[in-house]
């Protein structure tokens, strides 16, 4: 190629990593959030609590349904324009994709609920158990083991809608890669780069989304008669 | 001593149980015949509350099955052992059984599991206590059912057609465990088809026949010459059965 | 609070966008289509390089975020002499990266086949070409169309991604509009709506598309 590399520097790298803890912060946060409020909904649904379950459920429904890149732009600029708060964008990072998750998680947590079968809950029952006791001890279990490579996949995919965050100005990979990009005018070393950033990344949730699996479906493994 | 008094039961406009009365002394152990929809499955479902009743009572010991604090410790006095096992596939055979002794009547894990391992012993398969419910034969599984229901240490048994689902051979297997617990002086209630058995194992028998008893009478008045089985909707029953066993 | 007036006179704007929106994923739906059914053959195929090659590109294209393949094609594609505007950067992009899921969902449609049924075919003399064409795409297509349908609706939802190279599609003419009018909260709402009822409709219309295409799955024993 006719171009040099003298646009890159040792500072590139700096950033990068810097990036990439950016990056990686938020996806957990807004995971481990998204994860709860997930459940939380799921589980109002599931027990039909009146009117929440419905609000949250249209709520949920237009979180699913649009662009996550037109939610960041109603969070960091809509939001703050009518109420006249400020927003970091950071945290409009956070509220966003902890929202999107959730509308996906709860959709997991309904559908791994009712995927068991309601005898066992019976029986259950018969046996003096408590609500709070047959969730914790029989439908949790279970449905833990029938939702993990649902969340893992979720995982994966909200990993990579994190990537959206660049835009409204937090410094993450993908906004690493356009800083180091417009310098450099070298789009065919930097994109890859973080291209594969994120392949990799992608390859550590999913290893250890498959031990997770692993672990909490053993008694789906086993050789049945 | 279970009392039920009245009782109805209706799904939507279907009358399923049209004013049962029934009483049951501690120690007896009692079949509930009938033809399928007789309702004698709901009767049994009414008694541990998984069905509300449409009106009327049912009270075990001193306590009311329709009052929500009560029903618990119902609950915990009778156990039931079901039709399709019902067992939870993510636990082991042996924490099926500790499941509930463990965390409804608050026992020590090592006695409850004591008490399993004993339980298993007792019906042959103690091999099994670490293996899922799903490597198990359907036998092998409603025996790990009763040992469930037996390590609540239940004053009443109920048995929903508890060999239903099993072939003849395992059929042959669970019934000779649940004769073996006959004589030790829990009640027990059944429902089943299995004339034969019942004949063998209970002191009474409660002929229900679309929603209402039929007939309630002791073992040898029911199977006697002058008995209940003269009836002419209880003798076609127990032809068809004949039948079918044959 | 809520106003929606100022966003009112926008309304030939908004039409503009989605226009372009619509534009968009036709071509991309079309072109992404094309491409996982190619992805899709050679996933199941015979053939140990087209495996490896098509189970890479699979891999790659479902694990790397749309937006930095989008700049890469936007900024990259001028450097090897490829100077398409950010229209058709968007519709290249969008049906090389779908296709991969394209693919992915053709496939295990191909693999849920009755193994019963092809070798019926094979034992009536159909050439491979013929088997595909007149048996295992037909019957993989037909029980896919709802998973595809997912797959569509995310790519319209993609789509908003392509105002970031300057694609004044629904997402981006709004962008303007919100800046223009000092409105952003009500121009967001309304486009979450509009995109939300949009999805909803196509995915209604697709489920029904479905079950006419799949009935004969549920009707007689």
């Amino acid at each position: 190629m006719g171009y040099n590399n003298e646009g890159f520097s040792i500072y590139d790298l700096q950033l990068l990593i810097e990036g990439l803890g950016v990056s990686v912060w938020i996806f957990l946060v807004s995971t481990i959030i998204g994860l709860l409020l997930g459940c939380f909904i799921g589980l109002v649904r599931f027990y039909r609590i009146p009117i929440l379950a419905q609000v949250l459920m249209v709520l949920s429904e237009f979180l699913k349904n649009s662009p996550v890149l037109v939610q960041l732009f109603l969070v960091y600029f809509g939001i703050p324009a009518l109420f006249a708060i400020d927003i970091s964008p950071f945290q409009a990072a956070v509220i966003t994709l902890s929202g999107n998750t959730a509308s996906f998680v709860a959709i997991i947590v309904i559908s791994s609920i009712e995927a068991i079968d309601k005898r066992q809950l019976d029986a259950a029952r018969s046996f003096a158990f408590s609500e709070v006791q047959i969730m914790k001890c029989v439908i949790f279990p279970q449905s833990l083991s029938l939702a993990m490579p649902l969340l893992v996949s979720l995982a994966i995919n909200q990993l990579q809608v994190t990537s959206l965050i660049s835009v409204i100005g937090v410094v993450d990979i993908t906004r690493v890669g356009d800083i180091i990009n417009q310098r450099t005018f070298e789009p065919f070393i930097v994109w890859p780069i973080i291209g594969l950033t994120y392949f990799i990344l992608a390859k550590v949730i999913a290893t250890v989304g498959s031990l997770l699996e692993e672990k909490y479906s053993a008694y789906r493994m086993v050789n049945k008669l | 001593m279970i009392k039920i008094k009245a009782l109805h039961k209706n799904f939507g406009n279907l009358e399923v149980l049209r004013g049962v009365n029934i009483s049951i002394n501690h120690g007896e152990v009692v079949s509930i015949l009938g033809g399928s929809g007789s309702g004698k499955s709901t009767l049994i479902r009414c008694i541990n509350g998984l069905e509300k009743v449409t009106s009327g009572s049912i009270t075990v010991d001193e306590y009311d099955v329709a009052d929500k604090k009560q029903l618990l410790n119902v609950r915990k006095k009778c156990s039931t052992v079901f039709q399709q096992f019902d067992l939870y596939p993510h636990l082991s055979v042996l924490d099926n059984i500790t499941l509930a002794p463990i965390n409804v009547l608050g026992e020590k894990k090592i006695e409850a599991n004591k008490v399993g391992l004993k339980l298993l012993e007792s019906v042959g398969i103690l091999e099994k206590a670490n293996n899922y419910p799903a490597q198990l034969s359907g036998g092998e599984k409603q025996r790990a059912g009763i040992c469930r229901a037996l390590a609540m240490k239940p004053d009443y048994l109920l048995l929903d057609e508890v060999t239903s689902s099993l072939d003849p051979e395992m059929t042959a297997e669970v019934l000779g465990i649940l004769k073996n617990l006959s004589g030790k002086g829990i009640t027990m209630i059944f429902v089943t088809h299995e004339i034969e058995f019942a004949r063998e194992i209970s002191n009474r028998i409660v002929f229900l026949d679309e929603g209402v008893i039929l007939k309630d009478l002791s073992k040898e008045h029911f199977f006697s010459a002058e008995g209940g089985c003269l009836e002419p909707r209880i003798k076609k029953f127990l032809s068809k059965m004949d039948k079918n066993n044959g | 609070m809520l106003d929606l007036s100022a966003m009112a006179g926008y309304l030939p704007e908004f039409v503009e966008g989605f226009i372009i929106t619509a534009q968009v994923s036709i071509i991309s739906i079309i072109g992404s289509f094309i491409v996982g059914l190619m992805v899709a053959l050679a996933r199941v195929s015979t053939n140990k390089i087209f495996n490896f090659i098509s189970l890479i590109y699979v891999d790659l294209f479902r694990n790397i975020p749309f937006i930095v393949l989008i700049f890469f094609g936007y900024y990259g594609l001028p450097e090897i002499g490829i100077y398409i505007n950010a229209f058709w950067t968007g519709c290249l992009v969008l049906s090389i990266a779908v296709g991969a899921y394209v693919g992915e969902t053709i496939r295990a449609g191909i693999l849920g086949i009755d193994k019963g049924i092809v070798e019926a075919a094979r034992s009536f003399g159909f050439s491979k070409l013929k088997l595909y064409r007149k048996i295992i795409l037909p019957i993989s297509l037909t029980v896919s169309v709802r998973p595809l349908g997912s797959v569509f609706i995310n790519l319209i939802l993609t789509t908003s991604i392509l105002s970031t190279i300057t694609l004044n599609e629904l997402t981006g003419v709004s962008k303007v509009i919100a800046s223009n009018t000092f409105r952003p909260f009500e121009v967001y709402v309304f486009l979450v709506l509009l995109y939300g009822a949009l999805t909803f409709v196509i995915s209604g219309l697709i489920t029904l598309w479905h079950k006419r295409l799949n009935r004969y799955l549920e009707e007689g024993v």
